[in-house]
């Protein structure tokens, strides 16, 4: 499955903020919607009171019953309502109906105070408020509280209550869309700067690697930032390889050419013991020119290998047997030791086991070309302060110490180095592998004479 | 309409040929709906109206029942077996009010009934559709002096003024025996301070009390009483069209206005149609049927009182009040303790 494509920065921000705004807005709504609903509730409610104390204020005991001259302003008060319909019944203190509609809430228990208490219900097929109350009449045994109560149907609080919803919730809805199109407005400003630097850089030549310098915000400076160092390494970069094919252009041209130059000579050769010294110096020639050929490919991948940086963790003790193990077969009578005899542990560094291997086979080559002559090679793994060292060491003539800064180079080669076939690039590509595992190499002077090439690697994560 | 039809009509007031069975007025032309109206009111006053309506509608027969107020009420409010009507029409606004209130009613818009005064118009569901002032009615002939008569004030100080000429020659409303006549004295008591005084006053001319307008109208006519308190104002006007020496006064401090109330009752078997025939009855084409008289404006011009308060009874829930058993018992009490004075 494709990985799905992140949102854009324009959609996030517009979904993030728009989200709040429609969160807060639909909050809103159901707040006022409340409020508008309480209002006119409490509007009504006092309508409704009012009725219910005038019907109260006409109770009395006549002649032992419980009598109510209903009064026309009370009707009169609700009927300011004007659409909404009304329902009442006055109870006497025992429970019986003294006027009214009988089944008028039945359930509501007896009022036994003055203080009026308010009720929603159902009423004949309608939603009803409801108000009910008592008042005492003192005097004679039929006495007590009389119950009153009084309904009216919702339609007009209702549509109180909608104007009030309306009117209250169009000045949010007017700023909520407002606030839409100043985050619209606002997100398309903020985002300008991005627009504008992909314009600049994508208006630039193919090897225009200048930094940008283009006054951005905070934010996108650091972009800038990023952007430039990313182009200063890829300038290097550029610079490295460019030098490279120089040197290798350079480097393979002069020994092709002696080589031809030889060979022409040997074509005209007839003298069989001159001949054969032709074909002796031409092969030496084409020797030299195929290590020099492997070592410029060699230095090649594990440039390439470290810009690419493929890393695993990588056991050193193998890889050192390994090597010596192959350098063993090509020496022949040159002895290659391997010495783990200082180190504790494991020896796993985290890097390229091609590169390493490439690092430490041009050691051994070099140990075994220039030292193997007076004495065996060796091969040491010891732990270093965090890093774990890895020595290289023989009996050679060794590098003197003002050469040794130049012998690191591509194509540096030592005084000491005279005679021998070499490129000049095992060093330079040993000391470029060392200082891609966050190490470095050395050149020492072995005691008791001699060459050490010492690696100090990084430690790899415990396995 | 002419006058002397009306006045034929008119006999029959006070519902004095209520009929059990339903009348029916077949459809002029191929029947294709039949309408039931329930009415508690005089047949006189709705027959030209059914016809005309059939004029407009020739497919509708029209099955008419008339029933006293109470029993229009109770024919909606209590389930039975037999068909509801499709329109109930009753001058007993309160009770028809209560029809609504109880949720026994349907709604019908229209042109027509948006087009209603707020007082003639309750919920979409009742309709005041005539206009029908309530008046002081004297004979012209016997009491020349009351066309001086101004307000309500004016009248106890003529009784007072006149006890011996006008002892037993008052007629009013007996509010035990009319419902209409004890929605006027229920108003009367809410709108007017010297009602208990009036009434009182009344009651020292020991009144002839009387169940319905056209009785009050008769003995008027008839030069049995000078003065009628609380007349229905259309049918003083058509005796007075008829030649009556009857004088009309709408008085000055207020004049009640009654209006009668169409509703289509919730179980209607034909609500469509009762929307048809309720749209009509508030048509100026209806207003004309009834010869005029029911319009607003019909009886203000020649009113004895240009300046006359009209107080429309308001359509809407302050009518219950009058149809609560128990105020209705003590008023009456009330009513009957002070109009039967010594």
């Amino acid at each position: 499955m494709a990985r799905a494509r992140p949102w854009s920065l324009r959609r996030r921000l517009l979904l993030g903020l728009g989200g709040v705004l429609v969160v807060l807005g639909t909050g809103f709504f159901f707040v006022v919607a409340d409020y508008a609903e309480r209002a006119a509730d409490r509007a009504y409610d006092r309508l409704l009171a009012a009725a219910a104390l005038a019907i109260a204020d006409t109770a009395h005991l006549d002649d032992g019953q419980v009598t109510v001259d209903l009064p026309y302003a009370a009707l009169a008060i609700l009927a300011m309502a004007r659409r909404d319909r009304v329902f009442y019944r006055i109870t006497a203190p025992k429970g019986a109906l003294v006027t009214g509609y009988p089944d008028l809430a039945a359930d509501l228990p007896a009022a036994g105070a003055a203080e009026p208490s308010y009720a929603d219900a159902r009423y004949r097929d309608a939603a009803v408020r409801l108000v009910s109350l008592g008042r005492l009449l003192a005097g004679s045994e039929a006495g007590g509280w009389v119950t009153i109560v009084v309904a009216q149907t919702r339609e007009e609080r209702d549509a109180l209550a909608r104007e009030i919803l309306v009117n209250a919730f169009a000045p949010i809805a007017l700023t909520v869309l407002a606030g839409a199109l100043l985050i619209w407005l606002g997100v398309g400003r903020a985002l300008a700067p991005l627009a504008q630097l992909e314009r600049l850089i994508r208006d630039r030549g193919p090897t225009d690697l200048a930094l940008i310098d283009t006054p951005a915000p905070v934010e996108v400076a650091q972009l800038v930032g990023a952007l430039n160092r990313f182009m200063t390494r890829l300038d290097a970069s550029l610079r490295a390889t460019r030098s490279f094919l120089a040197d290798a252009a350079h480097q393979l041209r002069t020994p092709l050419a002696s080589l031809r130059a030889q060979a022409e000579l040997a074509a005209d050769e007839t003298d069989p013991v001159a001949l054969r010294a032709q074909v002796a110096k031409i092969r030496r020639n084409a020797a030299l020119t195929s290590q020099l050929t492997n070592q410029l490919l060699s230095d090649a991948m594990v440039t390439h290998r470290a810009m690419s940086g493929a890393r695993e963790q990588v056991d050193l003790k193998a890889l050192v047997r390994e090597v010596a193990a192959r350098a063993q077969a090509v020496a022949e009578e040159v002895p290659i030791r391997a010495d783990f005899s200082r180190l504790d542990g494991p020896a796993v560094v985290e890097g390229d086991p091609v590169a390493l291997r490439e690092a430490l086979t041009n050691l051994v080559d070099n140990a075994v070309k220039y030292g193997g002559a007076a004495g065996p090679v060796e091969i040491r793994l010891e732990d270093g302060a965090g890093t774990l060292r890895l020595e290289v060491l023989d009996r050679g003539p060794g590098i003197p110490l003002a050469e040794r800064a130049a012998v690191l180079e591509r194509f540096g080669r030592g005084s000491t180095a005279k005679g021998t076939i070499g490129s000049g690039l095992g060093l330079a590509i040993a000391n470029a592998v060392a200082a891609t595992h966050g190490g470095g190499l050395s050149l020492l002077d072995r005691p008791g004479g001699g060459l050490l090439v010492r690696l100090d690697l990084a430690r790899g994560a415990a396995p | 309409v002419t006058a002397p039809r009306l006045g034929l009509a008119l006999l029959l007031l006070a519902f004095a040929a209520r009929a059990e069975e339903p009348i029916l007025y077949p459809a002029p032309g191929p029947e294709t709906g039949r309408l039931l109206v329930h009415a508690a009111t005089d047949r006189a006053f709705m027959e030209p109206l059914l016809r005309d309506f059939q004029a407009l509608e020739p497919g509708i027969a029209i099955a008419y029942l008339e029933a006293s107020s109470n029993a229009l009420y109770l024919g909606v409010a209590t389930p039975h077996d037999g068909p509801t009507a499709d329109v109930v029409i009753s001058s007993a606004v309160d009770l028809q009010v209560k029809l609504v209130n109880d949720g026994l009613t349907r709604p019908h818009r229209s042109p027509a009934t948006a087009a209603l005064p707020g007082w003639a118009n309750w919920r979409d569901e009742a309709f005041g559709f005539t206009f029908e002032p309530v008046v002081i009615a004297y004979n012209r002939d016997l009491l020349p002096e009351a066309a001086g008569l101004r307000t309500r004030l004016d009248l106890i100080r003529l009784l007072r003024a006149e006890p011996e000429r006008l002892r037993g020659r008052v007629v009013t409303y007996d509010l035990e025996a009319s419902g209409t006549g004890y929605l006027f004295a229920g108003h009367d008591a809410v709108l007017s301070s010297q009602f208990w005084q009036l009434t009182t006053t009344l009651g020292g001319a020991h009144p002839r009390l009387v169940g319905s307008t056209g009785e009050m109208l008769d003995a008027l006519a008839q030069g049995e009483a000078l003065l009628a308190y609380n007349v229905i104002g259309p049918y003083a006007r058509a005796r007075q069209l008829e030649g009556a020496p009857i004088g009309i006064l709408l008085p000055g401090d207020y004049t009640l206005v009654l209006s009668r109330v169409a509703v289509i009752p919730r179980a209607a078997a034909h609500p469509g149609l009762a929307g048809r025939f309720v749209d009509y009855l508030l048509s100026e084409r209806a207003q004309a049927a009834t010869g005029g008289l029911f319009s607003a404006g019909a009886l203000v011009p020649d009113g004895a009182d240009g300046d006359a308060i009209l107080q429309p009874i308001t359509l809407g829930p302050a009518l219950l009040v009058f149809a609560d058993p128990m105020r209705k018992r003590r008023l009456l009490a009330d009513w009957r303790l002070a109009i039967s004075a010594p």
